[in-house]
């Protein structure tokens, strides 16, 4: 079924199609969501996001990346909400077993990924949420603004220092492992 | 590596990242959140409802007809259309702006419509359409009603004017948005030309109801709130006017009952004064040496009395009382033994003080052993105090002097305690008892210290004190034994009634 149909099925409540679509977008978007909570409230977020999705879905007409991209939005601001809402002490939730499997070997060398990830984790919390808005969701400065409830400016300042701090670190590990 | 690399890593590593999640069960959780699927059946039974009245009301009215050309007839009908909807196009605004939080029904327009094709002498149709717009909480619902005479087919007619209504609905009934996601649609990333959705939310056609009625209706309820409302306030009097009778009536009685009582329950600590003396003299060494053995300890006192007060200050005061006494007796009690030992049984000594001579066998040795015993017995008592006094009240305190009778109505003494030197067996046992079994009566008097804690509950202190005036042994006794008391009685007063 294309997925024109399946949402405008969708829309018309039909329980098929929504199952369809959870099951062809829930992975993709519970791993967004993975990356902002713990594994319990990422599913939390992830139910909120579906629920805004169905209520919004006849607000979307667009081809399937951009479907994508719409649903990422979604699944980004349900868990920033969850954040919001229970002051959460957000981390990486990264499951790097699951990575292993999933991921080529020839993106990227796992093991410096890994890494990374973890200084990630050094970051301020704030820092941390834009580095990955901007970083890896792809979210622009407005967006994010929008988003964390800060100035364009502040979003681009928190970068900054992000991008700073994740450049020291990066070379105090590369100082470290060439030792 | 350069970070910019790290990053573009890092994204791509999460680009189409998936995480695996059991569906089946997330679906199972997600099911009942979301929105169900909403009924539009009505307005299509209410659309088939109306095509079929307008149907028959064409039917009814168009008694002769005039045949023209099918191809005329459907040109005619597309500018009829096309009239109709410029008139519901002007009008929608103004009923959707009318209707917002109420139900409304209006008839629009009922014109004649002539056609050109009357202007060019040709048989054409006269319509006469009349469109019902019903709202109900902002959103709109039309509903036609049409009625022709039409001089034509009409069916021609009734079949366009429920699709261009339809249209119509579509194109202009609410869109809801949520704000986030009002956002995120209009924002930059989508080139795509934002479509115009539309979610018709349909009122119930079983509660649309016409003006009159709804007028008359909301006259009713206006009508019964007004009662509840009346009826509310008038049962607020009449509680107010009862709590009113209450007090006066509580007034009243205070005016003509002066009289004002409490429940007073009180703890004591006394000490118990015993006062011994010997009938006879032969009885004094006794008396002497029960002196020593005996000792007064603490005397704990529990009371209820019921205590009536004369607005005057006149207090009487009634109720039972219960007393009781411990003493610690030392006895102490000689054992004496006789025995043969073998030993030295005689020396011979000069006059220097040197033995000369012992001799040995067997001799008697005379033994005496001193036993000490230390028992603690209790002295039971019930007493019925009926006291009369004095109070004066100040601010929350008030002070209370009470005097009167205690009359002891059971006392209960272990006997064995004279007896424990087996002194005085036999003479007392039987029908010459030792103790009486009520000591009779007694005066009291104490001055209570109160306070008021609460409207009802006063607590007080108050030294105590109650002179026997019996003893409590029999005049076949050697003995008087007697006991008189000093204490301090705290209590709490509950007021009953005032």
């Amino acid at each position: 079924m294309k997925l024109n149909s399946l949402i405008s099925k969708a829309i018309e409540h039909d329980r098929v199609a929504q199952k369809t679509i959870v099951s062809q977008f829930a992975p993709y978007l519970f791993a967004v969501c993975k990356r902002y909570l713990s594994h319990a409230d990422a599913k939390d977020a992830l139910q909120d996001a579906f629920v805004l999705i169905f209520k919004n879905l006849h607000q979307f007409n667009a081809t399937e990346p951009q479907f994508q991209y719409w649903l990422r939005r979604i699944a980004v601001n349900a868990a920033l909400s969850k954040i919001r809402k229970s002051s959460y002490k957000s981390e990486l939730y990264l499951d790097t077993d699951h990575l292993e499997k999933t991921r080529t070997p020839k993106v990227i060398d796992d093991l410096e990924t890994q890494d990374i990830l973890k200084l990630l984790n050094l970051l301020p919390e704030k820092q941390k949420q834009v580095f990955n808005l901007y970083i890896i969701d792809g979210f622009k400065h407005k967006e994010i603004a929008v988003f964390l409830e800060i100035t364009e400016q502040n979003s681009k300042n928190l970068l900054f220092k992000a991008r700073k701090t994740m450049q020291e670190l990066i070379l105090d590990s590369e100082k470290i492992r060439s030792r | 590596m350069k970070l910019s690399n790290k990053e573009n890593k890092i994204k791509d590593l999460f680009q189409n990242d998936e995480f695996p999640l059991n569906v089946d069960a997330f679906w199972d959780e997600l099911e009942p959140k979301l929105e169900k699927k909403k009924k539009r059946r009505f307005i299509f039974w209410f659309l088939i409802g109306g095509l079929l009245l307008g149907y028959g009301a064409a039917q009814f009215g168009s008694s002769d007809t005039i045949e023209i050309a099918s191809s005329e007839v459907s040109k005619v009908n597309a500018n009829i259309v096309e009239k109709d909807d410029d008139c519901l196009e002007s009008e929608f605004s103004e009923v959707a702006i009318d209707s917002k939080n109420s139900v409304t029904k209006e008839i629009v327009e009922v014109t004649p419509i002539k056609k050109e094709s009357q202007k060019e002498g040709l048989s054409s149709p006269i319509l006469y359409s009349g469109i019902e717009k019903l709202s109900m909480n902002g959103i709109q619902l039309e509903k036609e009603n049409i009625k022709t005479e039409v001089k034509t087919k009409n069916k021609i007619v009734q079949k366009i004017l429920p699709r261009r209504n339809s249209e119509i609905i579509n194109s202009k009934l609410n869109i809801i948005n949520t704000g986030f996601l009002t956002n995120s649609v209009n924002s930059n990333q989508f080139s795509v030309k934002k479509p115009i959705y539309t979610k018709a939310k349909v009122a119930d056609p079983l509660k649309i109801i016409s003006k009159e009625e709804r007028m008359r209706l909301q006259k009713a309820k206006k009508k019964q709130r007004m009662a509840m409302i009346a009826a509310k306030k008038k049962a607020a009097k009449q509680r107010k006017r009862k709590r009113q009778f209450k007090r006066n009536i509580k007034k009243i009685k205070k005016i003509f009952n002066p009289w004002s009582t409490e429940l007073d329950v009180a703890y004591g600590i006394e000490y118990a004064v015993k006062i011994m003396k010997a009938d006879f003299p032969k009885f004094e060494p006794l008396i002497t040496k029960r002196k020593k053995e005996e000792t007064m300890l603490e005397t704990q006192f529990f009371g209820i009395n019921m205590n009536h007060k004369h607005k005057n200050g006149f207090v009487f005061e009634y109720g039972i009382d219960y007393r009781q006494m411990t003493q610690l007796y030392e006895f102490s009690s000689y054992k004496e033994r006789e025995y043969q030992k073998k030993g030295v049984t005689e020396v011979v000594e000069d006059n220097f003080g040197n033995t000369i001579r012992e001799s040995y066998g067997m001799k008697t040795i005379h033994e005496t052993i001193k036993i000490n015993r230390h028992i603690y017995k209790r002295q039971y008592m019930v007493n019925v105090p009926l006291s009369i006094g004095y109070f004066k009240m100040k601010r929350k305190y008030y002070f209370e002097i009470l005097g009167g009778v205690d009359i002891n109505v059971f006392v209960k003494r272990p006997d064995p305690i004279i007896f424990a030197e087996a002194i005085y067996d036999t003479p007392f046992k039987g029908s010459h008892p030792v103790f009486y079994s009520k000591t009779g009566i007694g005066l009291s008097g104490s001055f209570k210290i109160a306070r008021k804690i609460t409207k009802r509950l006063t607590i007080y202190g108050a030294p105590y004190f109650k002179v026997n005036l019996r003893p409590i042994t029999t005049l076949n006794y050697g003995l008087y034994e007697k006991y008189h008391f000093v204490g301090l009685h705290l209590g709490l007063k509950m007021n009953l009634y005032q």
